[in-house]
């Protein structure tokens, strides 16, 4: 897997192509956007899982800034109501978790699509192998969490990576 | 800050003024910050552009412009005031310039190799400009290099009164496709979260729903979008030049009643105070106002563009749209320029 080369290992699986039925597309490979698409800036300050009181007002600042720090210099929000929108979310992040619980039903409610297990970051100095970073969406950011060696959850990193959106395309 | 960006712009053009609005609750009450909000462009490339009667208006006096936006905001910064930079959206113009951009980011590269000025200054990271994506532009989302673009803000981003977006949803709403707008329009104006929900793809299918077959002579209208009386621009009025349903020009309340009814409904639901909806989209610069149903006034300001034209209500010529809005010490101002020669 790690020795593939990008452009094999981004591929992405079209669902059902029926005409009238939406189709999905799940990418395969996350690659993690620059600073401008992300609130961690570097490893140091990435947020704690579970989740801490200043954790959860960091998570919830980056959500309203649209995960980009220039707008909260501005102060232009992407989205003013994270903070409740998204506290149900925060409250289950702030429970000890494993990497299982993150395909049960708690957590499928908020990224129904799949894992994705490649997460590809230009900071790391090698590819991280065995217990790495995995991703999952909740239809408009993609959320990184970090493992431990024996898969517990300890941290968490929120990207917005639109193009890889999942898209419903409508016959047209 | 009005008056230095007044100062700036006249030393680039003759300014007159389209109209002023006023409320002391809009949240921006010092006179320590200034927005500014540049209006649609639709550049195309110079190919593209010469099989088109009209194009994008006076760019020399529009780079003159954003250079003097940047020169303000590096100033401001220095004397501890801050200047923030939007674009209302439509940029780039994909659908005239190209049948399929959607799946050639060389497609936005091509347009801006001919309005390289432009851009660089568009995009410097000093200007942080704050993008957001219209209709003719919405394919961009797929690019890696606009991953920072959005579909509205909200200001002041701490207690919002202010939804900023392209206004290109209006259409839809006039148009009724209400199994898909009932979920974007949480999406645009409250934001709840939705789990799973995969709006940029509905999103992008109502704007295609909503593309004309043929943009040969016009986007907007074939004729001038009509402004009302303009005036000089020293001696801002309060309130200027207002468009109500009881009062207005031509299409001069487009959209507010629209605007004002999302703005309730956000509110209602989510305890938000939004009381003013800023667009482009219509090509037709304007501030119209009405009362919401507790009594809050609400305003729709709509940025004009720097395409296509507008005209006095009492007639005369046409006037090329080159305008530029700004919001400061809660007074929205909307000015037309006419560069010097």
């Amino acid at each position: 897997m790690n020795s593939r080369p990008l452009g094999f290992t981004l591929i992405f699986i079209a669902g059902l192509a029926a005409c009238g039925v939406p189709k999905t597309v799940t990418p395969t490979l996350l690659p993690v956007p620059p600073l401008d698409s992300r609130w961690e800036r570097t490893e140091a300050d990435r947020i704690a899982l579970p989740l801490t009181a200043a954790g959860r007002k960091d998570i919830e600042d980056a959500l309203t800034y649209g995960l980009n720090r220039q707008n909260q210099i501005d102060n232009v929000a992407t989205d003013p109501n994270a903070k409740a929108s998204y506290g149900p979310l925060l409250d289950l992040l702030a429970q000890t978790a494993s990497l299982s619980d993150l395909s049960t039903p708690a957590y499928k409610k908020w990224y129904p699509g799949k894992l994705v297990m490649q997460i590809v970051d230009a900071r790391d100095a090698v590819t991280p192998r065995g217990h790495a970073p995995v991703a999952l969406n909740d239809g408009r950011y993609w959320w990184v969490f970090y493992r431990n060696t024996q898969d517990q959850l300890n941290g968490v990193m929120v990207v917005k990576v639109a193009a890889l959106e999942v898209l419903i395309e409508k016959a047209r | 800050m009005h008056d230095q960006l007044l100062v700036a712009l006249l030393a680039i053009a003759d300014v007159r003024l389209i109209a002023s609005y006023t409320d002391d609750q809009l949240g921006f009450p010092g006179d320590d910050s200034i927005q500014v909000f540049f209006p649609d462009f639709h550049l195309l490339s110079a190919a593209r552009r010469a099989l088109f009667d009209y194009g994008t208006n006076n760019e020399p006096a529009l780079i003159q412009v954003a250079a003097a936006v940047l020169k303000l905001k590096n100033d401001a910064a220095a004397a501890g005031r801050h200047v923030t930079v939007f674009h209302i959206g439509d940029y780039l113009d994909l659908w005239r310039e190209s049948l399929l951009p959607d799946l050639d980011p060389a497609v936005p590269d091509l347009i801006k190799d001919s309005h390289q000025a432009l851009v660089n200054i568009l995009e410097d990271p000093a200007l942080n400009t704050h993008f957001l994506l219209g209709n003719h532009d919405f394919d961009l989302y797929q690019f890696a290099e606009y991953n920072t673009w959005e579909r509205r803000f909200f200001i002041p981003g701490d207690a919002p009164s202010v939804v900023v977006m392209h206004g290109d949803y209006f259409d839809w709403v006039e148009r009724n496709a209400p199994a898909e707008l009932r979920d974007i329009a949480v999406y645009l104006f409250s934001e709840n979260h939705q789990a799973g929900d995969a709006l940029i793809g509905q999103m992008r299918n109502l704007s295609l729903a909503c593309k004309l077959a043929d943009y040969a002579n016009f986007i907007q209208a074939p004729q001038p979008a009509i402004l009302g009386a303009l005036q000089p621009g020293g001696g801002v009025p309060a309130n200027y030049n207002l468009q109500t349903t009881a009062n207005s020009t031509q299409d001069g309340t487009k959209f507010l009643a629209a605007a004002c009814q999302e703005c309730v409904n956000a509110n209602t639901a989510n305890g938000t105070n939004l009381r003013m909806a800023i667009i482009g989209h219509t090509h037709h610069a304007r501030i119209a106002t009405m009362t919401m149903p507790n009594g809050t006034p609400f305003a729709l300001v709509d940025t004009g563009a720097w395409i296509e034209n507008c005209g006095e209500a009492n007639g005369g010529q046409s006037i090329p749209n080159a305008q530029i809005t700004a919001l400061s010490a809660n007074q929205v101002r909307i000015y037309q320029l006419n560069p010097h020669p």
